[in-house]
């Protein structure tokens, strides 16, 4: 059964693939989020509030959009935390993307991400993709 | 009841901190992956066990044995594991304290085939591993 917090990212997830971006940032993330994008590409750094995640996330979807292919694999849910597992793949002429993601988020008390990694298994290959 | 792979996961990290050769051996896959992120001098992908517990003891040796993995959360299921830690160590004079979120998959036995991470602070672990 799918507990609370694997319910309230479906429902962020809906609201992207709708492109209504700015709801997908209230209903999910926390006032004073702290996302991390590892690795070396554009986007890659620590992003501090709502505001700032959101403007990540234009910039990976202005960068990668419509390319993806993303694909749930699997969620894990503890009692504050959630893992969730995607496979992207992204095939364009010279420019393959096959990786595995696992977003992790750490819940606050009013039910909403206050912090958020984005792990991938081929940061390299995330890295080129997004363009450094 | 917590899943096999939970205890796993516990075990394994026991271990590492023991720095036990012959437990980490046993919770690896044969072909297991470790994917350490980062831009430091142990950043890259280590392939099979021995790479892998190369990699630990060099961890081990570097930091003389003050690496300490203290679990926030904890959760697994037959395929795939998630964990939340704060990881400590000093080395050179230096000190670090970041917390991780970690992803892991399994094989049917339930060893540990594939691992990835990032850091709440990136370029702490960066700077920690620097050379001196």
């Amino acid at each position: 059964m799918m507990g609370e917090k694997a319910q309230k990212l479906a429902e962020a997830m809906g609201l992207i693939t709708q492109g209504r971006t700015k709801e997908f940032g209230e209903t999910l993330l926390a006032d004073d989020v702290v996302w991390h994008w590892p690795g070396t590409s554009r986007v890659s750094g620590d992003y501090v509030g709502r505001d700032e995640a959101l403007r990540l996330l234009q910039g990976f979807l202005e960068l990668t959009g419509g390319r993806l292919s993303v694909e749930p694999i699997d969620i894990l849910e503890g009692k504050d935390h959630l893992m969730s597992f995607t496979k992207v793949t992204a095939t364009r002429e010279g420019d393959d993307l096959d990786v595995t993601m696992a977003d992790a988020m750490r819940f606050g008390p009013d039910g909403r991400v206050v912090e958020y990694w984005t792990l991938s298994n081929d940061q390299n290959a995330v890295d080129q993709f997004i363009g450094r | 009841m917590a899943h096999p792979n939970e205890e796993h996961l516990k075990r394994f990290m026991d271990a590492y901190a023991a720095n036990d050769a012959d437990a980490l051996r046993g919770l690896l896959a044969d072909d297991a992956v470790w994917h350490v992120g980062g831009t430091h001098p142990l950043s890259g992908d280590y392939r099979g066990v021995s790479e892998i517990l190369d990699y630990f003891n060099n961890v081990g040796a570097e930091t003389k044995g003050t690496i300490a993995l203290h679990p926030i959360e904890i959760m697994a299921n037959d395929t795939r594991g998630a964990t939340f830690l704060r990881v400590t160590a000093s080395r050179e004079g230096r000190e670090l304290d970041v917390t991780m979120a970690e992803a892991f998959t399994f094989d049917e036995q339930g060893r540990i085939r594939e691992f990835w991470a990032h850091a709440t602070d990136q370029n702490a672990i960066d700077e920690f591993w620097r050379k001196p």
